[in-house]
């Protein structure tokens, strides 16, 4: 059961915030205190190796973000360097029949190079937030088989309605139960799922660099990135049924729907700066706050994640 | 060699630090050659022997400033990378700030004033991290006046203070006392002045924050790159006299 890989069907935090942990005095556990005695090492462990999961989660997302950003870098330099070739002055070079034609034939096959690494960033950073979300649905820890069975064992997914997989909201480790880690886990991965919708759109931007004529309706934010892309988007709540349409992005806190419309005019100098800026501040995602949850989480769980 | 055994009990009165033995067997020989040919008497031989003994604890301060000193150029490579870093966050606050700048990201509200935050904060941080960078370079100063100073004191107060001539003398090709102190004063005077134009050059990098111009941040740049108090060939030359037995 330590590496549960299906999310749960008793607990979808994403749809909702999950319910305040119930006082343990009100509510009876539904487990046996033998069983309950039981329970505690085996969530425990649990909850170790989902936190330490998004832990490593994290890290996969900023070496991500980091080589997204740097093949954006390469491939804006290339499309600049494309456009701005008629006009450069080529000195002694001039007289060399068709140079520039064949610096931009060069220069766009550059493009398409940096094309396919920036949407494969994205793509890792779309498995990112899904192995993330995964490890928040998988934090409760479920009784398996009767349990007046002679042999107590746990599993990540629940056999009995009754049995809500969080020891009846004990406390795992010292304070917290499990419905209170799930919060902060969800809280984390929220900022996650905020930052992946911003940076998709501004993959498209990127991806729809072109020094040809520009098409006539630019790109839809409804165009597939890549094959499955909207699968992997629908396990993450980050695509909506209603519209047919990814999420649109948000800012953190900010509560106001404009739909996208694509710019299908070429993009000046200053935007690609601001685009690449917005890259690299992942607004998104508060770094003070990520380390603080991470802090709490070690403290309270006496270990230490990477 | 008869001379050498003649005077060695008087030396071994002088010098009697464990560290400095090495000194009395191979040193007097060369003292005594240079003193027989100029005809010099006893007092000069054991004056000799006591400067050689000093320039070697000299040469051992020198090597101490010689570690500073690669440990500033770790430094500098350091403040070099954190100017680099913010000067190109402050270069681009004015595209930053203007929303005609943000395309198709205009469809998110507050997105300007998001990334400007963000970028604010982050140059907040690396203005801190410079300014701790700055510090450590003022510890490397201190470290060196305070080496510098201390040697004074020892010339000044010792029980054996030497005479000018004993100052200028020079023992086979080792330094002479008065090259060892010139060189640590000629060290400690480029390193702080250096410090002091690089902590000036800090603060106005702050103050560019408000009215970035390019022009400035380069020429700020540069100034840091070039160390204009530290002229590298004559740190290596000083270097070259002190421990000229390493190159030999």
């Amino acid at each position: 059961m330590e590496t549960v890989d299906s999310p749960t069907p008793a607990c979808s935090p994403s749809d909702s915030k999950p319910p305040p942990s119930p006082n343990p005095s009100s509510i009876p556990s539904p487990l046996l205190p033998s069983a309950t005695r039981l329970w505690r090492p085996a969530a425990q462990r649990n909850l170790r190796n989902q936190w330490s999961k998004l832990a490593s989660q994290r890290q996969q997302w900023a070496s991500a973000s980091s080589s997204g950003k740097s093949h954006a870098n390469s491939l804006v330099n290339a499309y600049l360097s494309q456009r701005y070739m008629p006009s450069l002055e080529l000195g002694v070079l001039s007289d060399m029949a068709g140079i520039r034609k064949k610096a931009c034939r060069k220069l766009f096959k550059q493009q398409e190079i940096y094309r396919s690494k920036v949407l494969s960033s994205y793509k890792d950073m779309v498995a990112t937030v899904t192995q993330m979300l995964n490890a928040t649905q998988s934090m409760r820890c479920f009784l398996k088989g009767t349990s007046n069975s002679t042999l107590v064992q746990f599993s990540g997914s629940s056999e009995d309605q009754n049995d809500t997989g969080d020891g009846g909201g004990i406390p795992v480790f010292v304070f917290w139960s499990i419905s209170s880690h799930e919060e902060l886990a969800e809280e984390l991965v929220q900022m996650f799922k905020k930052e992946l919708m911003l940076k998709r759109l501004l993959v498209l931007e990127f991806l729809f660099l072109t020094c040809e004529v520009p098409q006539v309706n630019g790109f839809h934010w409804s165009d597939q990135l890549y094959p499955g892309e909207f699968d992997h988007l629908r396990v993450c709540n980050l695509f909506s049924e209603e519209t047919c349409e990814p999420v649109p992005p948000k800012l953190m806190d900010w509560k106001s729907d404009t739909p996208v419309v694509g710019c299908n005019n070429q993009p000046n100098h200053e935007v690609l700066q601001v685009y690449l800026t917005t890259w690299l501040a992942e607004v998104n995602i508060n770094n003070y706050r990520v380390d603080e949850i991470f802090d709490v989480i070690q403290e309270e769980m006496h270990v230490r994640l990477k | 060699m008869q001379h050498h055994c003649i005077f060695t009990p008087c030396v071994l009165g002088w010098v009697d630090k464990p560290n400095c033995r090495a000194a009395i067997y191979v040193v007097p020989f060369q003292v005594l050659a240079h003193l027989l040919k100029n005809q010099l008497s006893l007092t000069h031989i054991i004056g000799a022997v006591v400067m050689e003994a000093m320039v070697k604890k000299y040469q051992q301060k020198l090597r101490k400033v010689r570690d500073e000193i690669n440990r500033w150029d770790d430094l500098q490579s350091r403040l070099l990378s954190q100017f680099k870093n913010a000067s190109s966050i402050i270069e681009r606050l004015q595209v930053i700030e203007d929303s005609k700048n943000y395309g198709s990201l205009n469809c998110m509200d507050d997105i300007v004033n998001a990334v400007l935050t963000k970028q604010v904060e982050s140059l907040e941080v690396i203005l801190v991290s410079m300014k701790k960078t700055m510090e450590e370079f003022h510890g490397i100063v201190l470290s060196i006046e305070k080496i510098h100073r201390d040697s004074r004191q020892q010339i000044k107060v010792g029980s054996s203070k030497p005479s000018a001539k004993q100052l200028q003398l020079r023992v086979g090709i080792k330094p002479s006392l008065a090259d060892c102190l010139d060189g640590l004063l000629v060290l400690y005077d480029m390193h702080h002045s250096e410090y002091r134009l690089k902590a000036s050059v800090v603060s106005a990098l702050s103050t560019l924050t408000f009215k970035p111009s390019a022009s400035d941040l380069c020429a700020l740049q540069q100034l840091l790159v070039d160390q204009p108090n530290i002229p590298k060939d004559e740190v290596q030359s000083i270097f070259d006299i002190i421990f000229v037995e390493a190159i030999c």
